[in-house]
């Protein structure tokens, strides 16, 4: 079919659909009836559905906020089509409804399947989950979605309550072991304590202030010793020079003393007298005596020193207060080098008392500041936990008060399910109009096809080029004497039976379904 | 109306001799017989009674003082395109289908009646379909010897080839009682002076030859040369566009001089 114009394609189609009444009129019909008779057998379908909100924002989060957790239940709607459809649980659905009682597997699975088949889970958003069920009872219906939409919430406050359970009771556990844990801890620092009573805080400063302090004195004692040692040595020297000097001295000096004297004694005497007064003259004499005896003293010094000091030394030096002063001296300077060497050694042996206390003090005291650290630690998490233990149990007991209340603070209905009176899917009145419309558009849509691609030619702009160029007329077809008439009474009886038959489904249809409402 | 009253005085006058050989072939004979020894005029040729429109109707012609004014309208276009194609004078127009059953023999006569509608025109159908014989039923049932037979005897005159019919200056020739199985009839010389002679005779007269199908048959080739033109019937609705190109070929150019669609069911409203 090829015109040009759709004047003529309409023109066209018109004269094929006149030509082909009966065959139209006919699949109208048989459509039609079809339609009507597949809708009165088609089964009512009811649907009911129930509508679960879950983790709905209310007045319990800003009060325990940071106090206890609530079980996150998102997760729950994702796989609530999972939860739905597990067979236990639409076992259980079946069996809360009495529609499975006996012991029959067959029938349960067969059930079961059916259930499957007809409900269907639908994630609204913001945490809406829709159950939807569809039955051929109302009343069945309602009952079944219902159910469904109890055991779903009971399942997953069942499910938030296991979860909450036993993340108290693992906290619980944690909190028992850090207890142990704390407690050992501290019976170590105790046995530490009575072993190393000086492993007092600050103990070992003490310690080192102390050894800081003996290490000072013993440097004092060394110091004073060595300047003892000096002050020994130099009496020592000085002793035995004087000794020397004394024996010398003695001899020498007596001759010596004694001619000043004598010579003073002259002196004053020449201021009174002349030379010639004898005491002068006597005195003179001594003198020079005295001179001589020096002389000879001096003479045997210095031929023989050492002889002479040691014959002389003892009686001399002993006698020599000097020397006995030195003497003393030196013997002072002994017993103060013992005392103070005593000291030194006492002050020593104190020292390394110290410095093995302190040794032992240090590694008692870093033992002692670990476990204090390992208290301090384990304390911290204990008392965490102990917190923790506490928020749990509340989310523990949020949880379980949901369950025993059925209508949780994070999962409700939020749209109960309810009494279906109609039912829904397609209804007679959609069976008869697609049967009807599928009637029109049948014969329609075939006689199109059938134009479209038949090759013959039924319109003149359908004519090869060179043909239409030469057409003369189009003759129409010549009714003779009464096949007019027949011919328009055809047409008439055939749309008739089409309106006909439409009328009569159509009211047909209205008296099903005034009588089904 | 003039018309009318003009066919039924005719009708009237002519009833009574006519009245009892009717329905019977051995009238016809005998009829044909009479003509022939009379020498074969036109001018002074019988005329047979209008047909009723009853009669028009049994033998599919279209009643041109019926209602069918499209049909009508249609026929008349088309005779006026074949003169306006052929220019002056007379012609034989030969009328072939793409295919068996495209109505050539009903475009055939209605055309012959048509022509005949003019007063100033007659028209004389010849019919050629040894296999569909639709046009030598006019005269009657029974239309006895024809065109195959005076093709056969060269002593056959022509005047009793020429038959009434119930329409006012249309004459048809039939296709004669020879056996289809007679090979080449139409090979024959004397058709074609006969046509000559059929056009010439009268410069008023239009020849209409009914062929078979062009395309499946070998007569309707011969007659096509024969022919001044040829007129090819498109059956609606049954050829595609490859056999009216393959019937179009069969005429060759020059003579083809048209085309028409027949059969076109209009709308009954």
């Amino acid at each position: 079919m090829r015109p040009e114009s759709g004047h003529e394609t309409v023109r066209l189609f018109l004269k094929e659909m006149i030509r082909h009444k009966w065959a139209v009129a006919f699949t109208f019909v048989a459509l039609s009836v079809l339609g009507f008779g597949l809708g009165i057998v088609w089964p009512d379908r009811y649907t009911s559905s129930v509508t679960i909100d879950v983790e709905q924002k209310n007045i319990i989060d800003p009060l325990l906020q940071g106090r206890a957790v609530r079980t996150a239940v998102t997760d729950l709607s994702r796989n609530a089509r999972e939860v739905i459809d597990n067979r236990s649980f639409l076992l259980a659905a079946l069996q809360d409804q009495g529609w499975v009682n006996g012991p029959d597997a067959g029938e349960a699975a067969r059930l079961v399947a059916h259930l499957r088949s007809r409900t269907h889970v639908t994630d609204k958003g913001n945490n809406l989950i829709r159950i939807d069920y569809s039955g051929d009872d109302p009343q069945k219906t309602y009952e079944m979605t219902r159910e469904l939409g109890h055991l779903l919430i009971q399942k997953m406050l069942q499910s938030k309550e296991r979860e909450s359970g036993a993340a108290f009771n693992f906290i619980d556990t944690q909190v028992k072991k850090y207890e142990d844990e704390l407690h050992k801890t501290q019976m170590k620092m105790e046995a530490l304590q009575d072993a190393h009573p000086n492993t007092q805080p600050g103990a070992s400063d003490d310690l080192v202030r102390r050894q800081a302090s003996l290490r000072t004195e013993i440097d004092n004692l060394e110091q004073q010793i060595r300047e003892a040692r000096i002050q020994e040595a130099s009496l020592q020297s000085q002793l035995s020079g004087e000794a020397e000097v004394g024996a010398v001295m003695t001899r020498a000096q007596r001759y010596q003393s004694r001619i000043a004297d004598l010579t003073r004694q002259l002196e004053t005497l020449r201021l009174s007298y002349h030379e010639t007064y004898p005491d002068i003259v006597q005195l003179k004499q001594q003198i020079a005596d005295l001179k001589d005896s020096l002389k000879q003293e001096q003479e045997r010094a210095r031929a023989n020193p050492k002889a002479a000091e040691a014959a002389d030394i003892d009686a001399t030096t002993r006698s020599n207060p000097v020397y006995q002063k030195l003497q003393q001296a030196l013997y002072n300077v002994h017993t103060n080098i013992k005392t103070l060497e005593a000291r030194l050694e006492f002050n020593k042996d104190k020292l390394a008392d110290l410095k093995k206390q302190s040794h032992d003090s240090q590694s008692a005291q870093s033992d002692m500041e670990r476990l204090r650290r390992d208290y301090q630690v384990n304390q911290d998490i204990y008392e965490d936990l102990l917190r923790r233990r506490e928020n749990a149990r509340v989310s523990k007991n949020l949880d379980s008060q949901q369950q025993s209340e059925q209508q949780g603070l994070s999962i409700r209905v939020q749209e109960p399910a309810y009494l279906p009176h109609t039912p829904d899917g397609p209804n007679l009145l959609h069976f008869v109009l697609a049967g009807s419309g599928l009637g029109l558009a049948v014969p329609f849509g075939v006689l199109l096809l059938f134009l479209n691609l038949d090759p013959r030619i039924r319109e003149a702009s359908q004519l090869p080029p060179e043909a239409r160029s030469l057409l003369l007329a189009s003759l129409p077809h010549t009714y003779f004497g009464h096949q007019r008439q027949g011919e328009r009474a055809a047409l008439t009886v055939s749309l008739l039976l089409m309106l006909a038959c439409a009328v009569s489904v159509g009211v047909l249809t209205w008296i099903h379904m005034s009588g089904a409402a | 109306m003039i018309m009318s009253k003009i066919e039924d005085a005719l009708r009237k006058a002519s009833a009574d001799p006519l009245q009892p050989d009717r329905g019977r072939g051995g009238a016809q004979y005998g009829y044909a017989r009479a003509l022939r020894n009379r020498g074969g005029d036109n001018a002074r040729m019988e005329i047979a009674p209008p047909w009723t429109p009853a009669e028009l109707e049994k033998r599919g012609i279209i009643d041109f003082n019926g209602r069918d004014r499209a049909g009508i309208n249609a026929f008349r276009q088309l005779r006026t395109s074949l003169l306006r194609s052929a220019g002056s004078g007379n012609f034989t127009l030969a009328v072939t289908g793409v295919t068996s059953g495209s109505g050539t023999s009903f475009v055939a006569r209605n055309l012959g009646v048509t022509f005949a509608l003019d007063p100033t025109k007659t028209a004389i159908v010849v019919d050629c379909d040894r296999r569909n014989r639709s046009i030598s039923q006019l005269p009657g049932p029974d239309p006895g010897p024809g065109l195959t037979e005076y093709l056969s005897d060269e002593e056959w005159p022509v005047e009793t080839l020429i038959k009434p019919t119930g329409v006012p200056r249309m004459r048809v020739i039939t296709v004669g009682g020879d056996a289809e199985g007679h090979g080449e009839v139409f090979t024959n010389p004397r058709l074609k002076t006969l046509l000559d002679h059929l056009k010439r005779r009268y410069s008023d007269r239009y020849v209409i030859v009914d062929t078979p199908p062009i395309a499946e048959n070998a007569d309707a080739r011969i007659l096509a040369q024969l022919c001044d033109y040829v007129l090819i019937v498109v059956p609606y609705g049954r050829v595609s566009e490859s056999r009216v190109l393959a019937a179009m070929e069969a005429v060759g150019e020059g003579r083809l001089c048209g085309v028409v669609l027949n059969d076109d069911p209009a709308l009954p409203l």
